[in-house]
């Protein structure tokens, strides 16, 4: 047997047991959904980290969206991807707990900033990582809760348009023009965050599309 | 060509035609605005590219087996609570429903308020009557129970019946009292 034969039978296994145990936590085998929460709890918890901007508020909706999966688990329609339908849930939740924020007047800017868990042992490497996810976070803020969330689906879990429509019930030209409103305010917030650096050093970059 | 167009193809994911493309680098040549935009674009997904994605703190899906046993007995909870208030308003409802029926039927075979206060009074001295009779038939009955049995066994009857009351508390108070999950 070859190695890229071996390692796609392994691939094959993994992705039957998965099944498997997907199969019985829709059962309500609470030991299959546990296994479930383990599988998927990284992309939850990032999906409700970048959408909240705050890791203990990310915790706490991603706990409520494995909840709401458990509760839901008979609605799961299993011709859809079973992350796609999780993660759907992590970003209603999401904007919900935003629209409350925002009737509650509390701004993700006004929270306090969390050191954040980083497994990189260098210094430097987590002083930078820190900075890249605090711009982010201000990034992703300046937007309605809608646009992060197709924001982040799109870039972080490469939702296609019809995905990103499906999970949070927009129409297709709604999802384009979203995205496109999202990425013009973050590219003019970031221009005027950092107009004094050099403009030469970026000649090179361009639109995806060139 | 209008410059919505190129900012519309700055934002774009869909691939441009070499002719679109041709057009836009010329146009990013010339508009220092539109330049500006691009590059920014360009430094925000270079960023969402680079960021790394974060863990949980460890023991997530321990928390949460725990949360999840917190919602549901909380679920439960809540779901009793409306049961009984549905229960309560229910009976509420039949017993408003039962006292105006009945209200009804006494005014309607009563013609006056005076009619209605002899009936009232006739109906009260009825009751005490009856009680009465009730009394003297119940102290008969001891007076020959007393005759017929000893009263150590009586006192023994008495300590039987407090003892099954005792018990019946403490089963009752099991049964409702609120179950402590341990985890």
């Amino acid at each position: 047997m070859t190695t890229l034969q071996f390692v796609s039978c392994r691939e094959n296994a993994v992705q039957i047991s998965k099944t498997e145990y997907l199969n019985d936590a829709l059962r309500g085998d609470p030991d299959s959904f546990s296994q479930l929460v383990e599988s998927y709890q990284t992309a939850v918890f990032n999906l409700c980290y970048r959408m909240l901007g705050d890791t203990y508020e990310a915790e706490d909706a991603a706990q409520e969206t494995f909840f709401r999966a458990y509760k839901s688990r008979h609605h799961y329609d299993k011709q859809r991807s079973f992350s796609t339908w999780l993660l759907s849930i992590a970003a209603h939740h999401c904007i919900d707990q935003l629209r409350r924020r925002k009737m509650n007047m509390v701004s993700i800017e006004n929270l306090p900033y969390q050191d954040l868990r980083d497994p990189n042992p260098n210094p430097e490497t987590t002083l930078s990582n820190t900075e890249k996810q605090r711009q982010v976070r201000k990034l992703l803020s300046s937007l309605n809760p809608t646009d992060r969330a197709a924001v982040v689906m799109y870039y972080w879990y490469d939702f296609s348009y019809d995905e990103i429509a499906d999970s949070l019930r927009l129409t297709l030209s709604a999802v384009k023009s979203r995205l496109h409103r999202a990425r013009k305010e973050m590219a003019q917030i970031w221009m005027t965050q950092h107009s004094q650096n050099n403009p030469e050093e970026r000649i090179n970059h361009g639109s995806p599309g060139i | 060509m209008d410059h919505q167009v190129f900012e519309q193809w700055l934002f774009s994911d869909e691939p441009l035609s070499p002719d679109q493309s041709q057009a836009l680098r010329a146009h990013l040549e010339i508009c220092e605005s539109c330049r500006n935009l691009s590059m920014a674009w360009s430094d925000v997904r270079n960023l969402f590219e680079e960021v790394p994605d974060l863990e949980p703190s460890p023991g997530f899906a321990d928390r949460w087996r725990v949360y999840q046993e917190g919602q549901i007995r909380h679920e439960r909870y809540y779901q009793n609570q409306r049961r009984s208030r549905i229960t309560l308003s229910i009976t509420s409802l039949g017993a408003v429903l039962f006292l105006s029926l009945m209200v009804y039927q006494i005014l309607a075979t009563v013609g006056t308020p005076m009619q209605l206060l002899f009936m009232g009074i006739f109906q009260v001295t009825a009751f005490i009557s009856k009680i009465i009779a009730i009394k003297d038939i119940m102290i008969t009955f001891l007076d020959i129970a007393f005759g017929l049995v000893s009263p150590a066994y009586w006192a023994g009857i008495a300590a039987g019946l407090g003892l099954l009351s005792l018990l019946w508390l403490i089963s009752l108070r099991q049964v409702f009292q609120h179950r402590r999950i341990t985890t």
